[in-house]
């Protein structure tokens, strides 16, 4: 299956999903961060400039030098692993592992960053970026990092309101998943689609229409479990 | 993310797409190269990016064939690409080469063959619901990608052609080089090249954008598989595997026109200027003119005495006017050497340079261990076997020496739990002890199996070895879970079969 997706199960049995986000998601939050320290620096260095003339130039420029390291280490670490720009595109730098980022780790990826940006503006890093199957960057391959879309939490399924039926012959566990799957989003299909796909359940219902459908969420609600009323 | 999905598409048939991109593309670079006089070069460009939707039918068609488990060959897609340029007019003219999302449309026309008032109303509804401008900033994220990748070429070869004296970038881009010839061929290639390489990666995203679009508006995939359902009822097996044949993949070769010798141009040191000053006075006209010419003559690039370079070389540094309160400070405390009071700037450099060096030998030291180990300096050594798995004492010195003997001796005395626990007691303990199977205390006997296959799988464990450790496991298992005994009958061809398997190769 293509799914582009990561799987992990902790030693508890519990399996956390994620996804890692491509070059595009990750260009827009580089760009916001880049304007964000432009900003920020230019706030900082135009105040030191004009009191205090060319020791306030040298102070600036050191901290410029805090903004282009020490942005992304101190954001990434204290704040989750987000950036303000990774974090207004819903962006996540986490452990390979899915653990969060640590020091170590934040630091190598950021000090890289010069690395990718070689020959000029990041060639290296986009190259290694659609290269890669994890959409990693040098730094991202050396730290042992990588950037992964942070979902809200989906919301729970309405439980189907119908009685169970028992299936007709055994499903395989894919097919099970695309019948759960149509009762959660076919309220999203105009009507008339609902009926076609009535229709197109008709080896497994022997119905027709909105009857099939019928059918369909009793199926569900047996495989999803749901009680008898 | 349905972009990203169109990228691992992409990813699972790279080698196909880009091929099948490449072909095409590659010829009319280079037909256009050929044609095109010099200095029209831009043109070529130009035209290459105007037909790009043309070029990207071809990726669409091997992956909106991929997705249903088709391979298509290289071949194949280019002679099912005339057949895919319906609307070809179209698409090049109108607004459509500008649109920046029209990859997300594209399979609209191509695909679903949608003309006229139905097309629009499709992408109506595909478009909508922000679809269209997540497309559309994709679009502008892949034109900024090639725009990167452009620099990072011309980076490159900058880095690469440019005088050693001047080994810097951005001079290439800033036409220091002033030979339009060169610029403007590298400028084709650079496109040609990034072009090709983004140009399938913002297929492949659009393309899994409009399957998310359609999955999430008609239940597409759901569909699939109500039809694979149905397929299944009707038919078990009949299922066709298409073969992929193997690809070179051919490297179209760029020869640049020789880079010229270029000479700068300065004005001549001075020690040549004072020797011409020393002359005296021409004694006449022609004497002047003579002069002229020979100078002009020594002038000349392989006569002249001197070279021209060009280099960087600091400004001279003005005057430091400025005194405020942290100036005075530093100065006040920094004073150099000889002045006395205060610490000495050279005394502070001495310090910092100690202080560097002690925290880097304390580095060291500090991670002795794992910089020994990164350069191998210490041998791994193989961790030692547990003495207890399972709860049971697996040392083999606490074994009997002859354990078939001893097991089958005490199933005969009735003691026939007892003697099913020492038979996997003393395998677990061959499987650690002789064949280096790692084990950990709290290991289940799944997982000793486990174990297993895989140091079989890795070679280390020999076949019979392993089909033993099953079997007694098998026999272990239903003794002490299930309490269903073998039959001895079982047990002595197993017992004579465990002697050869962990103990033939014993002394």
């Amino acid at each position: 299956m293509l799914d582009g997706k990561l799987y992990f199960s902790t030693p508890e049995g519990v399996s956390l999903v994620f996804t890692p986000a491509g070059p595009a998601r990750r260009g827009y939050a580089w760009l916001i961060d880049w304007i964000l320290r432009a900003l920020i620096g230019a706030l900082i260095y135009i105040p030191l400039l004009v009191t205090m003339g060319r020791a306030g130039m040298g102070m600036g420029l050191v901290a410029f030098f805090l903004l282009q390291w020490a942005y992304g280490v101190l954001f990434e670490v204290l704040g989750d692993g987000r950036t303000p720009g990774k974090r207004m595109l819903g962006l996540q730098v986490l452990r390979e592992d899915g653990l969060p980022v640590g020091w170590r780790e934040s630091i190598l990826r950021n000090v890289l960053r010069a690395i990718d940006f070689m020959p000029l503006c990041y060639g290296i890093g986009l190259g290694a970026m659609l290269l890669d199957s994890r959409f990693r960057r040098i730094g991202d391959l050396v730290a042992g990092t990588i950037v992964v879309y942070r979902e809200p939490p989906a919301p729970l399924p309405r439980p189907v309101d119908a009685a169970p039926i028992p299936l007709p012959f055994a499903l395989s566990p894919d097919e099970q998943r695309a019948l759960v799957d149509l009762v959660e989003r076919i309220h999203a299909v105009p009507p008339q689609r609902q009926l076609e796909l009535g229709d197109l359940a008709q080896p497994l219902t022997g119905l027709r229409g909105e009857a099939s459908l019928q059918r369909l969420y009793g199926y569900v609600a047996g495989l999803t479990g749901k009680d008898a009323v | 993310m349905a972009v990203d999905l169109g990228h691992a598409l992409l990813r699972r048939h790279w080698r196909i797409t880009y091929l099948a991109w490449w072909g095409p593309w590659a010829l009319a670079a280079a037909l256009l190269w050929l044609c095109l006089p010099q200095g029209w070069l831009w043109a070529a460009s130009l035209a290459l990016w105007w037909l790009r939707p043309i070029f990207e039918r071809l990726p669409l068609f091997i992956l909106s064939r991929a997705v249903f488990g088709e391979q298509v060959s290289v071949r194949q897609a280019w002679r099912a690409w005339p057949r895919q340029l319906g609307g070809w007019f179209r698409s090049l003219t109108w607004w459509r080469p500008f649109m920046v999302g029209r990859g997300l449309y594209a399979p609209i026309w191509q695909l679903e063959g949608a003309r006229g008032a139905f097309a629009s109303q499709r992408r109506k509804v595909l478009g909508a619901r922000g679809a269209y401008g997540v497309a559309a900033w994709f679009g502008v994220a892949c034109a900024h990608f090639e725009m990167v990748l452009q620099f990072a070429a011309y980076g490159a070869l900058g880095l690469i052609l440019a005088q050693p004296e001047s080994a810097n970038p951005f001079s290439f881009l800033a036409g220091h080089y002033q030979d339009s010839a060169l610029l403007e061929s590298t400028g084709l290639l650079c496109y040609v090249l990034t072009a090709g390489v983004i140009g399938p990666v913002y297929t492949a995203g659009c393309f899994g954008l409009y399957l998310c679009r359609r999955a999430e508006l008609e239940g597409w995939d759901i569909e699939l598989t109500l039809r694979q359902l149905a397929a299944r009822r009707r038919a078990p097996a009949a299922r066709g595997v298409g073969a992929l044949a193997a690809l070179l993949l051919g490297v179209a070769l760029w020869w640049g026109t020789p880079t010229p010798a270029y000479a700068l141009e300065c004005a001549p040191p001075d020690e040549v200027t004072e020797l011409r000053s020393e002359r005296g006075p021409a004694r006449d006209a022609e004497q002047a003119e003579l002069r002229q010419q020979l100078d002009d003559v020594l002038s000349s690039e392989p006569l002249r005495g001197w070279t021209c370079i060009e280099s960087w070389v600091p400004k001279e540094k003005a005057k430091d006017e400025d005194d405020n309160w942290l100036v005075e400070w530093l100065r006040k405390y920094l004073r150099s050497g000889k002045g006395g009071g205060g610490v000495s700037a050279d005394a502070l450099k001495v310090t910092l340079i100690v202080l560097l060096v002690l925290v880097l030998a304390w580095l060291l030291w500090r991670y002795r261990g794992p910089l020994a180990s990164a350069l191998n300096l210490q041998p791994r050594r193989a961790a030692m076997p547990p003495t207890e798995v399972c709860g049971m004492d697996i040392r083999p010195e606490t074994l009997p020496e002859d354990v078939p003997d001893t097991v089958m001796r005490q199933w005969r005395e009735g003691h026939r739990r007892e003697a099913l626990a020492l038979l996997y007691r003393a395998t677990v303990s061959r499987l650690a002890h002789d064949h280096g199977i790692e084990l950990f205390v709290g290991a289940t006997e799944g997982d000793v199996i486990a174990a297993c296959q895989r140091g079989r799988r890795a070679g280390r464990l020999p076949e019979p070895a392993e089909r033993g450790c099953v079997r007694v496991t098998e026999i272990w298992r239903n003794a002490a879970y299930a309490r269903r005994w073998p039959t001895e009958d079982e047990l002595s061809p197993l017992l004579s079969q465990w002697r050869q398997a962990f103990d033939g190769a014993r002394p």
